[in-house]
């Protein structure tokens, strides 16, 4: 397991949220799409819950009509330290990176959907049929993502293809990464600000000051899981 | 030795190998359709993709696994009862054992097909194989999906040898008594027996060391297949109970399975001398026995899971009770304890017709338990937002019919090729009773010789 | 050398031309008795020592010993993190462990009695078989010369064997 603390070479992902400052919007949504390549399956696959969203506003309602309040979270791969969906890939499809990601191998990946099963974030999506994009979505797509195959699992990758530009960028500089060089699509698409991103063992990044924060927390905690996706409470609720 | 008697039982076992009726021919006619039926709705799911299952997320897993574990829970009918029978010298189990070794082997090749069948990506399943090659990479032994691999593997061999280590002197008695390509055929399986004492101590001796070490791996099998699930931190399937929960449901539905086929072999060969009514009454008591112990395991895992209140686990509960799987959930508890139970328990009940009755229950009720455990804990994950349900769609319900005719087609060309009731061991059987006291087969041979 | 064989109807005329045979100067490796139902072998006999118990155990070990170095120095070869677990991880290694071990002493029980058996080779015996299928039990023996032939004749005829 990566330790966050840990005074490693590599840097260490990690994402911030904070809900006090997401309105909902979706932009991060539309931007992972495109950023990503995701499949667009339409509306009766979408009816039958085959929609593939890498990143999802989950609202839960609170409160009874008419005092109704709508939280939301962004819900993404929480990039856990000790993720459960890894040890069960009987191919080695999803392992743990020593960025502390938890990577996805669509190449390697024969679709036991083991993973997806024991994943408690239901942030693990599967491409049931071949991708599609109806036109003209096929001409936005993203050159530095590959296309998965029907068959095989697909999720979040902090937009592993951002991260690797940033890093060699700060390697061309002869420096450290530091917080700038790494922004993924959801992150950069926020409207209200409500994303960081950076290398939380860099004490002086602003993800790793933002984990300090009394509102910080993570989703199931207490599974162990270590996710690398830190929540910044409501102020009313801190 | 009566060889008027031999003779009899020669002809009686034999008859379902030397004759061909129109009831058999139906038989294959039947299932050969409906497997063909699976074969190609297979065919369809590969082309297409497995969207033309009714899978979603969260639910990845429904038809398919309750069919891998429906499957290899009805394979330890076989091996691990008669195995038990043999160890424990249960002299009634000798007109049984193959009838019920061969469901064994069948069931597990269907059930191991799953897996494969289940697979995104069918075409590569061999990448789940551990050998050297080009791809440069090795399985993840820390997977249960690989424990599956090597579990299966084993007992599947195992109960092969098994099955055909006690076949070999029919094979010879077949061999012996035909012509042509038939004795070529036997000629070759029968692999040069001769029926020398030394081969009879041989074969005995290597049979009882295969009985012991396949116990243990009969057991490991389905407990490796719960785990598939336990070590899972899935509300409802994170249970420490699920390994002999398992294994009493897979002994469970695979006695239920065997005195189904047990019925339908004696009325179609006409064996009514040889699987008498003592055999179903004594499944019978087997059957109830898991009975008990399946409601005893099903009462503990629920009434826990209650009490425990845990809000995650409460509602998988909760969808189970009272919840949209509801109907299910009871429709299992009445063919799993509340029909077969009391059929069982009385003696009057406890007949060929009762037993058989009770068999189908259970099988049908064991089938929906399967599903029961692993659908509603998939629709329900931890984040309520994410909550889904499942419908199967015709492909998934083609593969299932298919996988149920492909059992009976095998269990038709074995019956075809083998006799399913053990010819030497049913003579010696009949030996060892006409001698007086608790005798062995060494103690008859003694006396029959006057040592 | 050429072989005589007599087939009877009852296992203790087999016997006793066994015995007989024995006292005629006929060892138990000339003789040999075939049947269609089992029948036990003399204790004191030689080839009644079998080492398939032994064997199965030493496919046992192999095949534990196989999975052990198999898990293991694939997963250091991959030397891929998994859920935090250590690379080598003796909790699930174990199963496979079991499973390899009960398939290796499985297959070596297997190996063992069909050498044993002296199954899958050509011997005595194939001509007797149809005999064997009727319920008789044949007794064969090995003559050496033409003297020991009618010795065995003898014996047989005495025991109320029907020659073939």
């Amino acid at each position: 397991m990566m330790n966050e603390t840990e005074k490693t070479q590599k840097p260490q992902w990690a994402m911030a949220i904070d809900l006090d400052r997401c309105t909902g919007c979706e932009a991060c949504v539309v931007a992972c799409r495109i950023e990503n390549n995701i499949a667009v399956v339409g509306p009766e696959e979408s009816a039958r819950d085959r929609s593939m969203n890498w990143i999802r506003i989950e609202r839960y309602m609170e409160g009874e009509f008419p005092d109704v309040r709508v939280r939301f979270r962004p819900v993404l791969c929480q990039h856990c330290q000790e993720a459960p969906c890894e040890p069960v890939c009987p191919v080695y499809a999803t392992y743990h990176t020593e960025e502390g990601l938890n990577a996805q191998v669509y190449n390697r990946c024969v679709g036991t959907r083991y993973c997806a099963n024991n994943c408690p974030y239901s942030v693990r999506f599967f491409n049931f049929f071949d991708p599609q994009w109806p036109a003209p979505l096929e001409k936005s797509l993203n050159p530095e993502v590959s296309i998965r195959t029907r068959g095989v699992m697909e999720k979040c990758t902090f937009c592993i293809q951002r991260i690797r530009k940033g890093e060699e960028k700060a390697r061309d500089e002869d420096r450290a990464v530091r917080d700038g060089d790494v922004i993924p699509a959801c992150v950069g698409s926020c409207p209200t600000k409500a994303m960081y991103f950076g290398n939380i063992a860099d004490s002086n990044s602003e993800v790793a000051r933002l984990a300090r924060s009394n509102r910080a927390e993570r989703l199931m905690e207490d599974l162990g899981t270590e996710p690398r996706v830190i929540y910044l409470r409501k102020r009313d609720q801190a | 030795m009566d060889r008027a008697r031999d003779e009899q039982i020669n002809r009686d076992l034999l008859r379902s190998v030397r004759e061909t009726g129109w009831g058999w021919r139906i038989v294959v006619a039947i299932s050969g359709m409906g497997l063909m039926a699976g074969v190609a709705a297979f065919a369809y799911q590969w082309q297409e993709g497995i969207g033309v299952w009714g899978l979603n997320r969260p639910v990845m897993w429904a038809f398919d696994i309750t069919n891998f574990v429906f499957w290899i829970g009805i394979s330890h009918a076989g091996t691990l009862i008669s195995a038990i029978l043999r160890v424990t010298g249960a002299g009634w189990r000798r007109p049984v054992t193959r009838c019920a070794e061969a469901i064994t082997v069948f069931a597990l090749m269907i059930g191991a097909l799953f897996p494969i069948i289940h697979l995104g990506r069918p075409w590569v399943f061999y990448w789940l194989v551990p050998y050297p090659n080009e791809r440069g990479l090795w399985p993840n032994f820390r997977s249960p999906l690989i424990w599956d691999f090597f579990a299966i593997n084993a007992y599947l061999m195992g109960s092969l040898i098994y099955l055909y280590l006690p076949l070999i002197p029919d094979l010879a008695l077949l061999r012996d008594t035909s012509r042509g390509l038939r004795k070529r055929i036997y000629s070759v399986l029968s692999a040069g027996w001769r029926g020398t004492a030394l081969q009879w101590d041989r074969l005995e001796k290597a049979v009882r060391v295969m009985a012991v070490i396949i116990i243990p791996v009969a057991v490991s099998v389905h407990t490796i297949v719960s785990w598939d699930f336990a070590m899972a931190i899935q509300p409802m399937w994170h249970s420490t109970i699920f390994g002999p929960y398992f294994v009493a449901g897979a002994i469970f539905s695979g006695i239920a399975a065997l005195i189904i086929a047990m019925a339908a072999l004696r009325r179609v060969f006409h064996l009514e001398n040889y699987l008498k009514p003592v055999h179903f009454n004594n499944l019978g008591l087997l059957l109830l026995t898991m009975s008990l112990i399946w409601f005893y395991f099903t009462f503990s895992e629920y009434l826990t899971t209650w009490y425990g209140n845990e809000p995650m686990e409460k509602a998988v509960f909760q969808s189970k009770i009272s919840g949209p799987y509801s109907p299910l959930f009871f429709a299992m508890v009445a063919c799993c304890f509340l029909i077969p139970a009391p059929m069982l328990a009385i003696k009057k009940l406890r007949t060929i017709t009762g037993t058989v009755i009770a068999s189908a229950c259970v099988v049908v009720g064991m089938w929906i338990e399967r599903f029961l455990i692993i659908v509603p804990t998939l629709s329900h994950p931890r984040l309520t937002f994410n909550w889904g349900s499942y419908k199967p769609t015709w492909v998934e319900i083609a593969i299932m019919t298919g996988s149920f005719s492909y059992f009976v087609l095998l269990y038709a060309v074995f019956v075809k090729m083998f006799p399913i009731v053990s010819v030497w061991e049913f003579k010696e059987g009949l030996a060892s009773q006409t001698q007086p006291g608790p005798a062995t087969d060494k103690k008859v041979f003694r006396a029959a010789s006057g040592d | 050398m050429h072989t005589k064989a007599g087939a009877f109807d009852k296992v203790n005329e087999a016997t006793m031309a066994m015995n007989r045979l024995r006292m005629e100067g006929f060892t138990p490796k000339d003789i040999t008795m075939m049947s269609s139902e089992p029948l036990p072998l003399d204790e004191d006999d030689e080839k009644s020592r079998s080492l398939i118990w032994l064997f199965s155990i030493l496919g046992g070990i192999l095949g534990g010993v196989g999975a052990t170095l198999l898990t293991t120095l694939a997963s250091k070869q991959m030397n891929l993190v998994t859920g935090g677990m250590p690379i080598v991880a003796p909790w699930a290694f174990g199963i496979i462990v079991f499973e390899m071990s009960a398939l290796g002493a499985i297959l070596a029980a297997l190996g063992r009695m069909v050498y044993e058996a002296r199954l899958l080779r050509r011997g005595v015996g194939a001509e007797y078989g149809s005999v064997v299928a009727q319920g008789k039990i044949v007794v064969a023996v090995d003559c050496a010369d033409e003297t020991r032939a009618q010795n065995a004749e003898r014996v047989f005829a005495s025991c109320g064997a029907e020659m073939i």
